[in-house]
């Protein structure tokens, strides 16, 4: 064979070779593929079984942690690193609570708890406060796992119901040990098992002396054999509770009353002993036997006494008599037993009273009644009940105690002097009105004496006469106050005083106080003078002049009547120019009053010294009245005087501010009634004489009409005659004022001012005269002065007044011409004197002139004169020359009269 | 053992020593497969250890030899084969994870293949200690595969046997970086 033969023959076996391992390999590698085919198509079947697997699982691992995590307890897992794998909503608030508190054992106890589980493999169990809760952590370990499953539970409730318990259990045996009681226990035979600390307190023995004896040898003999029947009886009848009352006897061997309550201790359904409860009575017990005592002798004293006592029941039968009211009535027991007091005892007009009093005591009141009894032989005697119902223990009433008191001798000693006290109430009453019916009867003709003397005084008289008039005014003008007084002091006390607050100048009012007592402070040789403080001129006060002037005219004259020496000061003023409350002061350097009459110089019909009317006159009524007046006023009058010193009376009122009216007072010297036509209805003569010459004088008109009905049918036959004003008394026959004004007013449609005449100037009447139609009142008797402003307020007076007015001297002269005139001369030289002064012109002078001339001028000059002379006092020159025509023309009035 | 063992020793006996001597050991050897091998096929070892034996009678050279050249040449074929397993940088990083990494791997592809164990100990930089164990007591083929991984990674190295146990199941290499 050749080389390439054989090279051949190689390549062809190695070309098979590999062409059978080629086909070798493609079986090899289809095998593979089906291989990869079927492995894929298992994978893809297990694929899927694998998530349809892993779905469940997460449904079932999901439901797993929800229920975890929904688990109101806390769920923790946590590894040895503290690190927290796993932790429901409660386990994370635990986990935040003892991280936040990390200075708390907790965080300590917690962790240590953990590595502890960890490193044993052991379960393990804490109770931690945390949060304010107690929970209860079982931690159980994964060793393998390295981490610790921990399951806790609220366990706050049980805690705190086992404090609970623990406390009750605690407050309980507290109670047994501080009780005021006794409390001790005892087996059947007596023998003491236990007892609590009072017993030493009570007993004297400590516990420990008092376990383990027989309750028996502390019980006094003579109430042992009591408490062994009793407790024996307690076992046999099976009662659960008795009570009993013994005396103890102390460790000091004293006897000592307690009262116990004990009760069968049963145990297993068998009696095994006592439990009881024993009370110190003790005090008690000897306040019983006191009460019991002290009943037994008030029994024995009430038996012994003239009270006749029964009982009565509920049906009002006797149920039992004492002995003393067997005696009080004569029956006896056996007659009254089983009766009804009121079948034969009462007198018949006490029956209803009687019934009266039971429906009172049904409802549980006690009373004291006085009803009339028979006795037995006849006789009605006057009985004094004292009925009180009584209980028992449960409080139902059982009947009444009634306790009887003869009482037929005061009962007619009563009657007597109740008599008497009625007749004497009525004879004071009458006397009473008859002192006012009096009163006023006498003031009509004093008014008459008075006025017609005024008149008279105008008259041309002899010195003689003079003299001789003057002393019957001063009798009736002192006469005039009195009754005035008492008429006042009717009014006061009745409540009829009338106070009338109008628009006044207090220096005015005080002023003309001064004015006019000056004369009589002038006789005694005072110094009378007013002093004011915080107070203007020109300062105008709501208040009533007349009844603040009568309070000082009152004080003030008193002050001079009581003052040989010295001087009399009225003071008045308030405390700051802002407050309205206004102090009156009279204060005098007179004899003063002792302390003894100072409280009683207010009462009526008091003075001072009871020889103090002797000496000084005067009726002790005007202090009264005044006192009465000021505190109508809103003040209190006070007094502060001492013996021989002088004396000082006082008051403050409340005056409110307002404005000056606008209307002038008018003062009566400057009222002229010229011109003008008056028309009067009044019965009364006396009064017609002192109204006509009142008008006369100052030269007006009047028409005089017996009564009302006179007056009408005039106006009605004239009806054009011409008058002015219509004077009108209340008090007149035929027809009287109020008809007589209503029938003027309605029927004949007058519209002419009508002014009543009255007597009885009380408010309700005056109220009713002015609403039937009337415009104001003028009081009898007739008051100069306010018969003639009243009158002239309602006139419409265009007459220049005269400038000399002799009225005010007049009257400070009481009548007396002789110092009139000696005063008119003084004035007269003095005025001649400041006159030349005044034409001098020197001015410096004019201030010092009409300052010294102005007090006569308040009394002499009329107000425009009064008024110039202030203005050139305070230093204004403008009207000098009116002022020294109208002084001129003053003087020389003044000089014509001394001429007459 | 792998038909890739077969294919590559047969390829390179016809590379070194022509198709002739190819011819001599099928023709020599009685084998099973009759010397069709194919790479994806899985074979008897004494095939190869025969194949061998035949060769160094017919070319006079040592078995031991033979198998180190063997397996140096395979390393080169492993390498360009499967360059995933080739991502280390340093022959003693690579040889630490023929066990952890290469051959779990190549046990997923071929769950038949009968692998031996390489135990790496690094003494230092310098040195590593490997211990063979196979039952098929081929420690001079790995020998030639370590020169071939030293080969690949441009490092040389000297790799001395500092023992043998079982009667070569279990070899003890030392293998240390020169220069």
């Amino acid at each position: 064979m050749d080389k390439d033969q054989k090279e051949i023959e190689l390549y062809k076996q190695a070309y098979f070779r590999e062409k059978k391992a080629r086909k070798e390999a493609e079986k090899l590698l289809e095998n593979k593929a089906l291989e990869l085919f079927n492995t894929n198509q298992e994978l893809i079947m297990l694929n899927e079984g694998l998530e349809q697997n892993l779905e469940r699982r997460v449904d079932e691992i999901k439901a797993m942690a929800n229920f975890y995590l929904q688990n109101p307890n806390p769920v923790i897992r946590i590894n040895g690193d503290f690190e927290i794998l796993f932790r429901n909503e409660k386990g994370l608030s635990i986990l935040a609570e003892i991280e936040q508190n990390r200075e708390n054992r907790n965080y300590t106890f917690f962790r240590q708890t953990i590595s502890d589980c960890l490193k044993s493999g052991n379960e393990s169990t804490l109770v931690n406060e945390i949060g304010g809760h107690f929970f209860q952590l079982t931690f159980i370990p994964f060793t393998n796992e390295s981490f610790v499953n921990i399951y806790g539970i609220d366990i706050s409730n049980q805690i705190a119901a086992e404090r609970a318990r623990q406390e009750s259990e605690l407050n309980f045996r507290d109670y047994i040990e501080t009780a005021e009681d006794i409390i001790y226990q005892t087996d059947l035979t007596g023998q003491v098992t236990y007892v609590n600390p009072s017993v030493t307190k009570i007993t004297g023995y400590l516990p420990e002396e008092f376990i383990s004896q027989n309750i028996r040898q502390f019980i006094s003999s003579t109430t042992l054999l009591k408490a062994i029947k009793i407790h024996m009886d307690q076992l046999k009848n099976g009662t659960g509770s008795t009570y009993f009352e013994f005396e103890f006897i102390t460790k000091s061997g004293k006897k000592r009353w307690l009262g116990q309550k004990a009760k069968v201790l049963q145990k297993n359904g068998r009696d095994v002993g006592f439990l009881v409860f024993a009370r110190d009575i003790h005090e008690n017990k000897i306040l019983q036997a006191e009460i019991e005592r002290s009943e037994e002798k008030y029994r024995g004293i009430l038996e012994n006494l003239e009270l006749g006592l029964i009982e009565v029941n509920n049906e009002g039968v006797m149920t039992k008599v004492y002995e003393s009211f067997c005696k009080l009535t004569g029956y006896s027991e056996k007659e009254l037993i089983g009766n009804k007091p009121e079948d034969f005892l009462l007198h018949p007009e006490s029956k209803k009273k009687m019934q009266e009093v039971e429906t009172l005591r049904n409802k549980g009141v006690s009373s004291v009644y006085e009803v009339q009894i028979k006795h037995k032989n006849g006789n009605y005697l006057w009985i004094i009940i004292s009925g009180a119902p009584y209980y028992d223990q449960e409080g139902n009433k059982q009947g009444t105690i009634g306790v009887h008191v003869d009482i037929t001798e005061r009962k007619k000693l009563e009657n007597e002097l109740n008599e008497a006290k009625e007749i004497a109430q009525a004879s004071a009453k009458a006397k009473e009105m008859f002192l006012a019916n009096m009163s006023h009867e006498i003031r009509t003709p004093l008014n008459a004496v008075i006025g017609v003397g005024q008149l008279l005084a105008n008259t041309q008289l002899t010195s003689q006469q003079t003299n001789l008039l003057d002393k019957i005014q001063i009798s009736a003008q002192s006469l005039l106050r009195l009754v005035n007084d008492i008429l006042d002091l009717t009014k006061v006390e009745k409540g009829e005083m009338i106070i009338e607050n109008k628009a006044n100048n207090i220096c005015d009012c005080i002023n003309e106080l001064i004015s006019t007592l000056e004369y009589s402070a002038l006789k005694k040789e005072l110094k009378l003078f007013s002093e004011h403080i915080n107070v203007d001129r020109d300062d105008w006060r709501l208040f009533d002049r007349l009844r603040l002037s009568q309070v000082l005219l009152n004080l003030t004259s008193n002050a001079i009547k009581f003052t040989e020496k010295g001087e009399v000061k009225v003071r008045f003023g308030r405390k700051s120019r802002e407050s309205n409350v206004f102090f009156f002061e009279v204060t005098d350097t007179g004899i003063g009053i002792s302390k003894k009459n100072l409280s009683t110089i207010f009462n009526e019909f008091k003075q001072a010294e009871d020889n103090t009317t002797r000496k000084y006159g005067g009726t002790g009524l005007g202090l009264s009245i005044s006192k009465k007046i000021i505190s109508l006023l809103g003040g209190e009058l006070r007094v502060e005087s001492e013996l021989g010193k002088g004396s000082k009376f006082w008051f403050e009122i409340t005056l409110e501010q307002t404005n000056q009216p606008k209307e002038n007072l008018i003062s009566e010297s400057e009222i002229s009634l010229n011109d003008f036509t008056f028309l009067m209805a009044e019965d009364n003569e006396f009064n017609q004489f002192v109204a006509e010459k009142m008008i006369e004088e100052s030269e007006g008109e009047i028409i005089t009409f017996g009564n009302g009905k006179l007056l009408i049918d005039f106006l009605k036959e004239n009806p054009d005659t011409k008058y002015d004003l219509i004077l009108m008394d209340i008090q007149m026959p035929e027809m009287n004022g109020l008809e007589t004004v209503q029938y003027l007013r309605n029927q004949l449609g007058i519209e002419k001012p009508i002014i009543a005449l009255t007597a009885n100037a009380v408010k309700s009447d005056i109220d009713e005269y002015l609403k039937v139609g009337m415009n104001d009142y003028v009081s009898k008797p007739f008051d100069r002065n306010v018969f003639k402003s009243t009158l002239a307020k309602y006139l419409d007076n265009k007459h220049t007044p005269p400038i000399l007015n002799l009225a005010k001297l007049e009257e400070m002269g009481g009548g007396d011409i002789a110092f009139r005139n000696k005063m008119l001369k003084i004035f007269h030289k003095e005025g001649l004197a400041s006159l030349e002064i005044l034409r001098s012109n020197s001015k410096e002078q004019l201030k010092q002139i009409a300052h010294k001339i102005k007090p006569s001028l308040d009394i002499l000059g009329n107000q425009k004169i009064q008024k110039l002379t202030r203005l050139i006092e305070e230093g204004n020159h403008d009207p000098l020359d009116e002022y020294i025509q109208m002084l001129s023309q003053l003087l020389d009035e003044v000089a014509d009269k001394l001429q007459d | 053992m792998k038909g890739i063992v077969f294919t590559e020793f047969l390829d390179l006996v016809e590379e070194k020593f022509g198709l002739e001597t190819v011819q001599q050991i099928i023709n020599e050897v009685e084998t099973k497969s009759d010397g069709v091998y194919t790479a994806v096929g899985t074979y008897d070892h004494g095939e190869m250890f025969a194949m061998v034996s035949k060769l160094s009678e017919i070319s006079g050279i040592g078995i031991p030899n033979l198998l180190e050249f063997y397996g140096e040449h395979f390393f080169d074929i492993l390498a360009s084969s499967y360059p995933q397993f080739m991502q280390k940088k340093d022959l003693f990083s690579f040889l630490e994870t023929i066990d952890n990494y290469i051959h779990p791997e190549v046990l997923k592809l071929y769950p038949d293949a009968e692998l031996p164990k390489f135990k790496a100990k690094s003494v230092d930089s310098t040195q590593l200690e490997l211990i063979y164990q196979s039952k098929r007591k081929m420690i001079d083929f790995a020998v030639g595969l370590i020169k071939g991984a030293a080969t690949y990674f441009e490092e040389k190295v000297d790799v001395q046997k500092s023992k043998i146990n079982l009667d070569g199941e279990e070899v003890e290499l030392k293998i240390t970086k020169i220069g």
